[in-house]
């Protein structure tokens, strides 16, 4: 686990050092990008803790770039589950079915607490990484694999590598110094952003809005805190 | 003098409805003919009021549109039929989808005038797919997309009905690329195990350039064989606007048309 984040970091840092940095552009039809996914929400103070610092590493890296762990949009994704289309017809029998796999992966998903123990970069975003507190995100991710059966196939099991995040900004032009912000987020390698409660679990798309991209609620399960 | 059918002529067409529907997981495999039998068993199973053609062998008045090759999964198949009797959307949307087989899944229908609407088969312009390529690498698939793309005509020939047919695949593509990281993940750009991504974006023309016809393109050129079965699935199709590529929703014009 400690491997594969230090890898990714490592990646990121070399990819924003060298200015080959990925940039995310406005959602479009087909892309793998910004599809239908289930998300965790944050508690009101984890998601309050997160926009500060996501208005942090936005001032510094300049206009432009995607603001996606501002409140109301700060999120982590358990799972990707299609290609992006627009619109995303309401009354589709998939999503149907997408739900009532949320619903009983739900129903045996004990609280989810993970600690906020860092950020690292990856060469299209910063990131804050999400440690679990317990097994239960990890089970429920892999339950809820199991729910969707054949229509979870979108996403690789292992394309996550068993790592939560919740992303803070999105790059989406070129950065003005980018050393400035390796060395701003490797000082800020172990911050302790504090706990993070989910509150529901929602399945969602993404709205983009000029400026960021946010997840919009489809169907949303409440979870104890 | 011609000869005519006894009796009544049927009733004539009320309303015109536009469906869209996709094809998924083991479906994927059926044809358009398998498609159009299921269809055509649903719509009496749901004893929805079709609308007949005259003549002396009447044909429930359905047109498809575009559809996509066997074997390959869609999430953008349209079609539209004429009805007797008018009917609410949404609850025929529900009563055909629960009369089809898994997988055959109605997304919506839409209303559009009697007569006078727009052919819905002048909207479908292109088409933007996916091409799943297990054992195939991120950077083995770029290399090949490059080769192709920066030829100017790439020959390929299939068995059509006709005969064996040679034609450029190249000119009809708008857009082929190895796809971004999923949902909103870091774009890393690459894939954790080797399975590269297409995204193909191509215009309808004939004879069709299928997604396997730029596989055989990617694979003369490029040198691309990948060791599997390539899984490939339309997304979108629908008008193309030039300038940017984008496929739009061909139904969008049609919402909220009737009354308006």
């Amino acid at each position: 686990m400690i491997a594969a984040v230090e890898q990714l970091h490592a990646r990121g840092r070399r990819a924003l050092l060298a200015g080959e940095e990925d940039y995310d552009r406005p959602p479009r039809a087909g892309s793998r990008r910004w599809g239908v996914s289930v998300i965790l929400r944050p508690d009101d103070d984890a998601a309050r803790r997160l926009a500060t610092v996501t208005g942090e590493v936005s001032a510094l890296a300049g206009p432009g770039h995607w603001p996606t762990g501002r409140l109301g949009s700060g999120h982590l994704t358990v799972r990707g589950l299609e290609h992006r289309r627009d619109p995303v017809p309401s009354q589709d029998p998939l999503l149907g079915r997408y739900c009532a796999a949320v619903a009983r992966a739900a129903e045996r998903t004990a609280p989810l607490h993970f600690a906020l123990t860092g950020l690292l970069l990856v060469p299209g975003a910063v990131l804050a990484l999400a440690e679990p507190l317990g097994p239960a995100p990890d089970r429920l991710r892999a339950g809820l694999a199991a729910e969707l059966g054949a229509d979870g196939q979108f996403e690789d099991d292992g394309y996550r590598q068993g790592l939560w995040w919740s992303t803070l900004l999105h790059l989406a032009g070129p950065l003005g110094d980018a050393a400035s912000l390796v060395d701003w987020v490797e000082t800020r390698r172990s911050l302790d952003v504090g706990e993070l409660r989910a509150r529901s679990i929602d399945l969602v798309r993404y709205a983009y809005d000029g400026t960021c991209t946010s997840p919009v609620t489809l169907a949303s399960t409440p979870l104890a805190a | 003098m011609a000869r005519k059918p006894e009796g009544p002529p049927p009733p004539p067409a009320v309303q015109r409805l536009r469906m869209h529907y996709a094809k998924r997981g083991r479906l994927r495999f059926s044809s358009h003919r398998d498609f159009q039998r299921a269809f055509e068993r649903a719509l009496r199973r749901a004893a929805v009021p079709m609308a007949y053609s005259a003549g002396f062998s009447p044909h429930p008045k359905v047109s498809y549109a575009g559809a996509a090759p066997t074997g390959t999964g869609s999430e953008a198949e349209y079609l539209e039929i004429a009805l007797a009797q008018a009917c609410d959307p949404e609850q025929l949307r529900r009563a055909i989808d629960e009369s089809l087989p898994p997988d055959l899944d109605v997304i919506e229908i839409v209303e559009v005038p009697v007569n006078g609407a727009p052919s819905l088969a002048d909207r479908l312009q292109a088409s933007v797919w996916a091409l799943r390529l297990p054992g195939v690498a991120y950077d083995e698939a770029a290399r090949a997309v490059g080769a192709f793309l920066a030829a100017p005509a790439v020959e390929v020939s299939r068995m059509t009905k006709n005969g064996l047919r040679t034609f450029d695949a190249r000119g009809p593509v708008v857009a082929l690329e190895v796809a971004d990281t999923p949902g909103d993940g870091p774009a890393t750009g690459e894939q954790p195990g080797p399975c590269a991504i297409l995204r193909l974006v191509v215009r309808h023309v004939t004879p069709a350039v299928r997604p396997d016809d730029v596989l055989t393109g990617l694979r003369q050129i490029g040198a691309l064989a990948p060791p599997e079965t390539p899984a490939v699935t339309r997304l979108a199709q629908g008008p193309l606007d030039e300038s940017s590529g984008a496929v739009s929703d061909p139904l969008a014009p049609d919402r909220g048309d009737v009354g308006a």
